[in-house]
């Protein structure tokens, strides 16, 4: 727990001595005022700010891969890792520290846009409640996507390579499930919605399947793990699929939909503060976190 | 201690150690000599924990390193080969995070931080940012950090890599004053380094021990194979033939040095040593005009190609 904090203390630490903290504040800070002047700040507008609210969410699809991507790649890529791979500090300490580390950074670029209820309350009587469940919201959905980011950059010590697998990830738990229950909920019968769904989701198994192939190998460069995953997961989506499209359409539909994460955040932007959608946020950026741990331990076995 | 037994090591298809075994006493310095791509640092991150073997086991201070990894981590002090640093960090800062890492007390990290700054001559940069550093002080800042927590165990790779000799000589003068109380494991491919640093040597070639022993039975092995070189302005081809035909001698080479003189070069036998009297009775005898005959001493140098090029001829 110690070597944790001490981490994520250091990491704040290095955030701010990079050029990229400024550019991405900046650049936060900069569309989410444009957003605000636009949408919210405006005579006879409501004093609230769930607009702006959900059109952060997008925004925060490129700003937590760019505070993640340098997190674990950077260490790999000059070799600072070897020193703390054998200095007495488990994957798990390294991974939970980076993370929360991550996050305080995170927290730090959010911070500089409280000064809009400060304007809010010049001009108006804004309700709090919505607001803080806003931010709450907005904490939560960077909280996953940065523990996303830490696993891709587990993955790879190209910074590059971790950014844009950090936003491929997000984009499918995002504009993927978002369009995919359309698509599917568009047939009338079952059995129509069943034939659509196969055919929607059959592309994805290969595509996945590659893009498992690919990010093993990168990660890797290990011929014999390359192929383990590669058929892991061909044979697991096969089977989901299987499963998936047989009895009905409408589960895969629901699935999506559970694992869309802008479903989970509008509640938040409206002021709805939803246990489940907590506990669906902690535990995925559980899971991903239990990823990177498990990709750190196996760059040490191979 | 450390005690490494029958280390292999595959990546992929490629055998980069063949069953390697290393074994360093407490209070001595163990070599580990080899050229470029010979395995060394290979073997040093498995006897660290940083990467598993794909065979064999390594204890470390009494923890076997795949068992036991924390207490081997906590037991040791490790200089990787590229001495990485946060270069964003100063050099003190870097050291307060290494002395967190192993659950020093604030006060213990102060205390130990300056006993290092004066050992290791940190005093000129101890606040300066790590990234404006020269090669040979981020040397020394990684061999402070690998004294740290006062480990047991110190394991260095290359530590003089990139210092210039006053440097050498001070990190020598370290190394060896810690040497009573600790067990030092340091590898090098610079030959006089490792002859006055280390207590025993092993050299590595291509993944295999090649040679084990102290500088001086590693010396004596070389010049027991020494070669004696005689000028002479006689036929080359009969001094070869009677040459040769001494029993003390195993071969004879010749070259023209000029016109007039030939250099002949004589391999003696391994029991013969020196036999320059010999020689320069016969070439007496013969009427031969010499104008030189010098015994070439075997180095450790010498030795160190030797066993590398039998290896390579073996292999071959």
């Amino acid at each position: 727990m110690r070597n944790t904090l001490t981490i994520a203390q250091r990491e704040l630490f290095s955030f701010f001595y990079s050029p990229i903290a400024y550019v991405v504040i900046a650049l936060f800070v900069f569309i989410a005022s444009s957003f605000f002047i636009a949408r919210t700040f405006s005579p006879g507008q409501v004093a609230e700010m769930n607009k702006l609210f959900e059109a952060l969410i997008w925004v925060l699809i490129l700003i937590a891969p760019a505070i993640s991507m340098r997190l674990i790649s950077e260490e790999l890529n000059t070799g600072t890792i070897e020193s703390l791979a054998t200095a007495p500090v488990s994957d798990a300490a390294l991974i939970l520290g980076k993370w929360l580390g991550a996050l305080a950074c995170y927290a730090c670029t959010l911070l500089p846009t409280l000064a809009f209820c400060f304007y809010l309350e010049l001009y108006a009587n804004p309700d709090y409640g919505p607001i803080a469940s806003g931010y709450l919201g907005l904490v939560l959905v960077g909280a996953l996507y940065l523990a996303i980011g830490v696993f891709a950059s587990a993955l790879t010590q190209n910074q590059i390579i971790a950014f844009v697998t950090t936003v491929f990830i997000i984009l499918v738990f995002t504009v993927f499930t978002y369009y995919m229950p359309g698509l599917i909920g568009s047939a009338d019968t079952s059995l129509l919605a069943a034939n659509i769904s196969l055919s929607v989701a059959a592309p994805l198994i290969p595509i996945t399947v590659t893009a498992v192939a690919v990010i093993a190998r990168l990660a890797t460069a290990s011929n014999s793990f390359t192929a383990t995953a590669t058929i892991i997961t061909l044979v697991a989506l096969v089977a989901l699929w299987a499963l998936l499209a047989i009895p009905s359409a409408h589960t895969l539909a629901r699935i999506a939909s559970y694992l869309n994460i802008n479903e989970h955040y509008y509640d938040f932007a409206k002021g709805v503060i939803d246990l489940s959608d907590i506990v669906f946020f902690v535990s995925a950026a559980g899971l991903f976190l239990a990823f990177a741990v498990v990709a750190m331990e196996s760059r040490r076995w191979r | 201690m450390i005690e490494a037994q029958q280390l292999t090591k595959w990546y992929g298809p490629h055998l980069a150690l063949d069953r390697v075994d290393l074994a360093a006493p407490q209070g001595r310095v163990l070599g580990f000599l080899g050229p470029n791509g010979a395995g060394k640092s290979t073997t040093l991150r498995i006897l660290t924990g940083y990467m598993p073997a794909t065979s064999g086991s390594a204890v470390i201070n009494g923890h076997t390193v795949t068992d036991d990894p924390f207490a081997v981590r906590r037991s040791i002090g490790y200089l990787p080969e590229s001495t990485p640093l946060y270069p964003e960090l100063r050099v003190r800062e870097q050291l307060h995070l290494f002395g967190r890492f192993h659950h020093m007390s604030r006060s213990d990290r102060r205390a130990r931080i300056d006993y290092l700054t004066d050992r290791c001559g940190l005093d000129a940069i101890i606040n300066r940012p790590i990234g404006q550093l020269s090669k040979g002080n981020k040397q020394r800042v990684g061999l402070a950090q690998a004294m740290l927590h006062d480990p047991p165990v110190i394991i260095l790779d290359e530590p003089t890599a990139g210092l210039d000799p006053a440097q050498i000589r001070d990190v020598r003068q370290l190394i060896r004053s810690l040497a009573q109380k600790k067990t030092i494991l340091l590898s090098t491919h610079i030959l006089s380094e490792a002859e006055q640093t280390c207590d025993s040597l092993t050299i590595i070639n291509r993944g295999r021990i090649v040679a084990t022993g102290s500088p001086d039975q590693l010396k004596r092995q070389a010049r027991a194979q020494s070669r004696i070189v005689m000028e002479t302005a006689a036929d080359p081809q009969s001094v070869r033939a009677t040459l040769a035909a001494l029993p003390a001698v195993a071969d004879v080479q010749h070259e023209s040095a000029d016109d007039r003189w030939t250099t002949i070069t004589i391999t003696t036998t391994p029991q013969a040593g020196d036999i320059r009297e010999q020689l320069a009775q016969t070439a007496a005898d013969q009427q031969w005009l010499v104008r030189e005959l010098r015994h070439e001493i075997g180095s450790l140098e010498a030795y160190f190609i030797q066993a590398i090029d039998g290896e390579q001829k073996q292999s071959a």
